[in-house]
């Protein structure tokens, strides 16, 4: 289970410069004062503009970074002060850093690997060579990592993280860069890593199918402050931007004047309504006063949704 | 076993450095011509005056002292490991070390062993080309004398090592600023591998004999050329473990407090 409360992260910067000596450190906060847990299992993702703090969170949990205020635990210890130990359970994938070795090939790296977490034999066997088939690994086995595209140097890396079978998996960005196929397979393979395995997951991404098409829980964080944390549907239901509905009507439509957006094409109707402003009987209205052949209502692209929460639309 | 993950990575950072070959040829060019000139500077002096007097030894013992410094001077020395820090701190990759159930130093350390043996295996083959060419060399006095030597070696190499990290820690307050290069490069001069330091004036000795750069190589070279007594000698490696031990707490001490200061760049 992971932990964290209050979790604070404040970086020194440079600040500006004011006369000539003055030019003094200042804080700024990455990451407020933010609450939540993760039970085993589950497959969250984190999302949030630039700059909102996903990485330094990650970066928090991960160990590698102390944090200013606040606890993080992971099964009960402390991923800062209880390092190693913390390590041996979990996986990290950044999607921007490597951990292969440049100018090895891949195997060198699963071997070095083996050793760091003292995996023993049979099971290193085992698990390379499942890896090796589902992240279709034997094309580029040969080459130095130096030579791999894009791509398929994330698959090995994603092979790395999950070499000694970890049960928390922390991926950050983990589909930059990559084509809609491999994009694909990756999110099949997490979803399967987690429904197979139980691996605990964290990802933060800034394509938001990976989130639609993997996540059960979602969380959102921008300027530090965690906005959201539930699922995807419920965060659709939250957020005022439209759906789209469109209605085709028999004989002449009489429509209430506050409609908005309408359009009309012969006997088909299309408007605009949001869930959120209470719009329903609005539609009631519409499906009662018209004799209604056929209807389809538009999810609102995820999208936008996300960007009025990103731009300070007000969930929670 | 986790121990041969560290020689793994000491293997892999060897291959890793074995593809810049390019740069290998010439750091051997210039190991050769630097040791060439250094030799033709003593033979002229010597031969064109009698030198011993004012040198204090003779033209074989200097001769004798350049080309084993060669080996001692590459065996003792931990370079780069400060440098190594501050340039994955500075990049980032100090991330993949520490997501490792492994120790951040020991890692370091291993790498740094595979760069080691990269600019070790060309000094030892440049070593007994010399050696043939100037046609051989003072050899220790016995064989309890090349023991100490041996001994006294490997208390060098774990000094240089300890003050190495004491410089790699400098890493966690100055991530922006380069001026470990140039402090390392201005105490190597305090140290004997490239003049011997019984040509100082005898206030700079005592100063260095205050320093520990001298103990890790010049106190093996002096076990080497002879002329200490067994009692000298274990005073020499008391001084030594002295050395080791004041800056490993240092090292240790700055360590746990610096690792606090760790801003893992980038993401
Ligand atoms: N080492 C650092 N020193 C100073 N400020 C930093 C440092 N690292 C991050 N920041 C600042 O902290 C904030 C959060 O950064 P973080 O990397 O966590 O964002 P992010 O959510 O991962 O963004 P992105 O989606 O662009 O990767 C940003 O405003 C960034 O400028
Ligand atoms: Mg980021």
């Amino acid at each position: 289970m992971i932990e964290v409360e209050n979790l604070r992260k404040d970086y020194l910067v440079k600040g500006a410069k004011e006369g000539i000596f003055s030019r003094g450190k200042q804080k700024k906060r990455a990451v407020s004062d933010i609450n939540f847990t993760i039970h085993p299992g589950e497959l969250v993702g984190y999302i949030g503009p630039n700059g909102a703090g996903k990485s330094t969170t990650i970066k928090m949990l991960t160990g590698i970074l102390l944090p200013d205020g606040g606890t993080v635990r992971i099964d009960g210890l402390d991923p800062f002060h209880q390092r190693k130990q913390n390590c041996r359970n979990m996986g990290v994938l950044f999607g921007q850093r490597s951990q292969l070795w440049w100018h090895l090939r891949l195997d060198d790296t699963y071997r070095l690997l083996k050793h760091l977490y003292e995996i023993p034999d049979q099971q290193y066997k085992a698990r390379l060579s499942t890896l090796r088939e589902i992240l279709e690994l034997d094309e580029f086995w040969q080459q130095p990592v130096r030579q791999l595209s894009l791509g398929q140097r994330m698959r090995g890396e994603l092979a790395a993280a999950l070499l000694h079978n970890p049960s928390y998996l922390y991926l950050d960005e983990p589909t930059v860069g990559m084509d809609v196929l491999v994009k694909e397979r990756i999110r099949e393979l997490l979803g399967e890593i987690n429904r197979r395995d139980g691996v605990t997951i964290l990802l933060t991404t800034h394509d938001l199918e990976d989130v639609e098409r993997l996540c059960s829980r979602v969380m959102v964080i921008n300027h530090g402050n965690l906005l959201y944390d539930g699922t995807m549907a419920e965060l659709r239901r939250r957020c005022p931007a439209d759906s789209s509905v469109t209605i085709d009507i028999d004989g002449e439509p009489s429509l209430p004047d506050s409609l908005r957006n309408v359009k009309r094409e012969g006997n088909r109707v299309s408007f605009n309504f949001s869930r959120h402003m209470g719009e329903g009987e609005l539609l009631a209205k519409v499906i009662s006063q018209n004799h209604v052949r056929d209807i389809s209502i538009t999810e609102p692209p995820i999208e936008d949704v996300v960007r009025d929460l990103y731009e300070g639309g007000e969930a929670k | 076993m986790k121990l041969y993950a560290y020689f793994l990575m000491a293997y892999f950072s060897l291959k890793e450095s074995l593809t810049y070959w390019k740069d290998y040829i010439s750091f051997i060019i210039f190991s050769v011509f630097r040791l060439v000139l250094q030799l033709c500077a003593w033979y002229a002096l010597y031969h064109s005056v009698d030198f011993s007097p004012v040198m204090g030894r003779s033209y074989e013992t200097m001769i004798t002292y350049y080309l084993v410094m060669e080996i001692v001077g590459n065996f003792t020395s931990a370079n780069g490991i400060a440098g190594t820090l501050e340039q994955r701190m500075s990049s980032g990759e100090i991330a993949t070390d520490m997501l490792r159930p492994a120790a951040p130093r020991g890692i370091l350390i291993a790498r740094s062993w595979g760069e080691k043996l990269y600019y070790f295996i060309p000094s030892v083959l440049i070593f007994f080309a010399s050696v043939v060419v100037v046609g051989g060399i003072q050899l220790p006095a016995s064989p309890g004398v090349f023991t100490a030597f041996l001994l006294s070696l490997c208390l060098g190499y774990l000094i240089n090592l300890t003050f190495e990290l004491v410089m790699a820690t400098f890493a966690f307050w100055f991530v922006e600023v380069n001026t470990l290069r140039w402090f390392v490069s201005f105490f190597t001069a305090l140290s004997g591998t490239a003049v011997p330091l019984w040509l100082f004036p005898s206030w700079l000795q005592a100063v260095c004999r205050a320093l520990p750069f001298q103990a890790a190589a010049y106190i093996p070279m002096q076990i080497y050329l002879g002329g200490t007594s067994p009692a000298e000698i274990f005073s020499a490696f008391g001084t030594q473990v002295f050395w080791i031990i004041g800056l490993f707490l240092l090292q240790e001490w700055l360590w746990q407090r610096g690792k606090r200061r760790i801003v893992v760049l980038g993401g």
